[in-house]
């Protein structure tokens, strides 16, 4: 037991890291079949990041900016640590005590916040506009998000994600058919959680170069990138542990994992951004209001 | 001498005598002051866990003053902020005018507030409720004639405020022909439920005002801005505060708590409670949601602690241990990191001269210290672990849980989310992006400033590591005082019936990860060249000195357009409307008093006139 949670603690950012660049990587292949195009291999974003690292010089604007990439991957990290991977005779806890929900939904903020300053130091105006859009759209997405959270919580009555996986002991029990509209809600906050298209704002590379990393290279861009695809697949396994009763093993992992990380990727090929305050008010509108249904069927 | 009676002397004592010596010397004066200030703060900590009572007679009524852990928690917080406001200012007020003014309102504020939490009865926690409005009133319009209007909002506001609680106490002494807390507490249940209903909205109006509950609040953004900084501390941190311990008095030593068994019940809290709650929850969203657009650094604070004591009200509320144990916990961190971000917008403004959030940018080289205090308070105040704000946090959203109250908790959630915007945009605007060629030359601030809100930071992480021991203190004022079964607690973890946090594997997690990764991060690559701020990617254009590479105006106009709705109304304006119509209603007076001799003088003889008609009559 020992060994392998030590192992595992020093292991799982690598493969969540892994995972999620090649998710990735797949998800531009597929963007370029939808658009008639060949696409780049599947393992390129792996290979631009490992090119990234072996850069030997970069520039700083200042003590923020230095910092923000570390202080980024360390907020992913932790989050990785309280998160119940898998789950059955072989889990994977890490630190999780049973994953406490509460803790989940504010350490993932932790990256993001230190993400934004670091690019609020970079000095680029578009930098900032693209925090002030991202904060603006987490807003946005956090209503119906809340409400599917909280519906959780009350059905199950407990905040342990480790408890809502148990909850869900066979296919049939599985949250997603159990509480449909907790999981609609929470599939839309999903949609802005990503950053597709529709709800790519943040970056929106034609209208402000790429927003908050436009500064960021070298080095820092390859923790950066780092960090993105382990966030990535942070929000995925959280998704499964809280609508598809978890994963015992790792191949079922990667299945479920996969499913969820195709939906937005749908969605996004076939439409355009929304501006910032369209992008808000949607989520305030129809989600929030199956978001409510759902919130109805477990009081009643 | 006694304790009680010794540290209130000490303190108004200090106030008369700065304001007396303060004429001949500036040292002689702020010297006066924080001694005062320090010497009751030494008398005050040994007071911890007696519980003494000081009892005299005063015209014929029986005058109480006595601590207990309710009261020293509360006086905690006065003595523990008060000392470094008071630290704060000796460098901050340094060359302003009429320090002694500024050094007798300060100790009489401290007293004051110091009286209120001792007060053992009604009237004299009226007295020194008074005194606390009148001190507080005399720094508000410190700025003379800029601060009128904010002064006069908020001396109507208190009366309101001060006149509804006069009303219940002086209801409650018409039935019980005393005014201890004690007899009160005991003869609470035996009245009927509409006097119940009818003191308890008489002194939550009363508290209310104090703690800016939404909508009596109008008056803490003016006052909080008007006032010199170090105050503004003060009166967001710990003075807002005395309002929290009046709904803490009334919930759970009045005995409100105990509606529960005679009205109806929702969720098993008591109808006027639960109200209570929503005023609370929406106070907390809504003001939230007006702090985001504010350019003025200080109003955006001030909202934002409004909305924060809407937190606390919502905890409290809940009249469960759990949300008790939240609320006074949150209530800490609030005097905490409010002190953090009111002080440190003080340091800022005593080296720029501006609190608008617009002027400001890049200084963050300049005041690196300043800018590390205000990095920490705002992810206190966002709530983000690992700090102490999380705590407070988790207790909320767990007491809100366990009562299955679920539209609350996704306001509450809400709430929170939204204020990472005007965090984000407070630390942005001052400290990051591009800074204005005039500011250049701005330093840090001197020791005594950087003093006190680094002890403060350093609290918030203590906090955040282990917040054990202020919950053992909450729940014993809990179990003696409020009448509560103290939620359970361990030294290691924070739990309940639903979940469980241990905040020391947060904290440590974090710190390791970050020391891991910064190490890596630091040997394994060369040192990065640093470069201008001018020197960013502009697609080829060379920017000129003209150009405005900083995006501080109309931060978060998109989310504006979104959240119009709200902004558009304004309890603030409906107020103002309502004075502009009563003053037109009693423009029809001034046909009888136009100020003119001849008129009144014709007003004497038709009086006489009448009178000798009358007379005659009557005759």
């Amino acid at each position: 037991m020992d060994t392998s949670f030590n192992l595992w603690i020093l292991l799982m950012p690598f493969v969540g890291a892994l995972v999620g660049l090649t998710y990735m990587g797949i998800g531009r292949r597929i963007i370029a079949r939808v658009q008639h195009r060949y696409g780049p291999p599947i393992f390129q974003n792996i290979v631009d990041v490992l090119k990234l690292y072996s850069k030997k010089t970069a520039i700083t604007h200042g003590v923020m900016f230095h910092l923000a990439p570390t202080l980024a991957i360390t907020g992913t990290i932790s989050t990785l640590m309280f998160l119940p991977i898998l789950t059955g005779p072989h889990g994977i806890y890490l630190f999780s005590f049973k994953g406490d929900l509460i803790l989940l939904m504010y350490i993932m903020v932790f990256g993001c916040l230190a993400m934004a300053l670091g690019a609020g130091q970079s000095g680029n105006p578009n930098s900032a506009i693209g925090v002030s859009r991202g904060l603006s759209q987490m807003v946005g997405y956090e209503a119906p998000f809340v409400i599917a959270m909280v519906t959780l919580m009350v059905q199950f009555n407990t905040t342990s994600v480790h408890d809502i996986i148990k909850a869900q002991d066979s296919f049939v029990h599985w949250n997603m058919f159990q509480s449909p509209f907790a999981f609609i809600a929470a599939l839309f906050a999903f949609l802005g959680f990503m950053g597709n298209k529709p709800f790519d704002v943040v970056i929106a590379p034609a209208e402000i170069a790429s927003g908050p990393p436009s500064e960021f290279g070298g080095k820092y861009l390859a923790l950066m990138q780092t960090n993105r695809g382990m966030f990535a697949f942070v929000k995925l396994v959280l998704y499964v542990d809280l609508f598809m009763g978890g994963a015992a093993n790792f191949v079922s992992l990667l299945a479920k994992t996969f499913f969820f990380y195709l939906i937005p990727l749908f969605v996004g090929i076939v439409n355009p951004r929304f501006r910032t305050e369209q992008a808000i008010t949607f989520f305030w509108k129809w989600p929030t209001v199956i978001g409510l249904l759902g919130f109805l069927m477990v009081i009643l | 001498m006694e304790t009680i009676p010794l540290i209130l002397l000490i303190l108004f004592g200090s106030a008369l005598l700065s304001y007396v010596i303060g004429k001949i010397n500036f040292v002689l004066k702020v010297g006066v002051a924080l001694a005062g200030i320090l010497v009751s703060g030494y008398y005050f900590l040994q007071l911890y866990g007696q519980a003494q009572s000081y009892t005299f007679r005063l015209l014929g009524f029986d005058i109480i003053w006595r601590i207990n852990p309710l009261s020293w928690f509360f006086g905690m917080l006065i003595f523990g902020l008060g000392i470094l406001v008071a630290i704060f200012s000796t460098s901050y007020m340094k060359n302003k005018e009429r320090v002694d003014f500024y050094c007798f309102a300060l100790c009489m504020t401290i007293a004051s507030m110091f009286g209120i939490v001792v007060s053992g009865d009604l009237l004299s926690f009226f007295f020194f409720w008074e005194i606390m409005t009148w001190a507080s009133f005399l720094m508000v319009i410190y700025y003379r004639y800029e601060a009128q209007a904010a002064g006069i909002k908020y001396f109507v506001m208190s009366m309101i405020g001060a006149y509804s609680m006069l009303i219940a106490i002086l209801m409650v002494y018409a039935q019980l022909g005393t005014f201890s807390f004690d007899a009160l507490a005991s003869g609470w249940s035996d009245f009927s439920v509409s006097f119940q209903i009818a003191l308890f909205v008489l002194f939550a109006i009363g508290f209310g005002v104090k703690a800016a509950v939404m909508p009596l609040h109008t008056w803490a953004p003016d006052a909080y801005g008007m006032s010199p900084a170090p105050f503004s501390a003060l009166f967001s941190g710990v003075l807002s505060k005395m309002g929290i311990y009046g709904f803490a008095l009334l919930m759970f030593v009045f005995g409100a708590g105990k509606l529960a068994g005679s009205v109806t019940t929702i969720h098993g809290v008591a109808l006027p409670s639960y109200i209570l709650a929503w005023f609370g929850a929406l106070t907390a969203l809504i003001a939230t949601l007006i702090a985001v657009m504010q350019d003025d650094a200080k109003k955006l604070l001030a909202y934002s602690s409004v909305g924060q004591l809407g937190y606390i009200i919502l905890g409290f509320s809940l009249n469960s241990s759990m949300g008790t144990t939240a609320a006074l916990f949150h209530a800490v961190n609030h005097t905490i990191f409010k002190g953090m971000l009111f002080l440190s917008i003080g340091a800022v403004f005593y080296r720029t001269g501006t609190r608008k959030l617009s002027e400001m940018g890049g200084l963050i080289s300049n005041m690196p210290y300043t800018f590390f205090v205000v990095l920490l308070g705002i992810i206190t105040m966002a709530g983000i672990p690992p700090l102490s704000g999380f705590v407070g946090k988790w207790l909320i959203y767990e007491a809100l849980l366990e009562k299955q109250m679920v539209l609350l908790a996704v306001v509450a959630f809400m709430a929170s989310t939204a204020a990472f915007l005007y965090c984000y945009r407070l630390i942005f605007t001052i400290f990051l992006g591009q800074r204005p060629p005039r500011f250049d030359d701005v330093k840090e601030v001197p020791w005594t400033q950087r003093a006190p809100m680094l002890l403060l930071s350093l609290l918030t992480i203590y906090l955040g590591f282990y917040p054990y021991g202020l919950l053992n203190l909450i729940g014993q004022a809990e179990s003696t005082v409020m009448g509560l079964v103290p939620m359970n607690l361990s030294q290691s973890i924070l739990f309940n019936d639903l979940g469980h946090v241990s905040t020391i594997a947060v904290m440590n997690t974090v710190g390791t990860v970050f020391v891991i990764v910064f190490v890596l991060f630091n040997t394994l690559y060369k040192r990065s060249r640093k470069v201008g701020l001018k020197d960013i990617h502009t697609s080829g254009e060379v920017p000129g000195p003209e150009i405005n590479l900083h995006y501080a105006t109309d931060f978060y106009q998109p989310f504006s357009r979104s959240i119009r709705y709200v902004l558009e109304r304004s309890a603030d304006r409906l107020y103002g409307q309502f004075a502009n119509n009563l003053e037109g209603f009693f423009d029809v007076l001034r046909y009888v008093y136009t100020g003119n001799a001849q008129t009144y003088a014709l007003f004497v003889i038709m009086f006489l006139a009448m009178l000798l008609m009358f007379t005659n009559w009557l005759i």
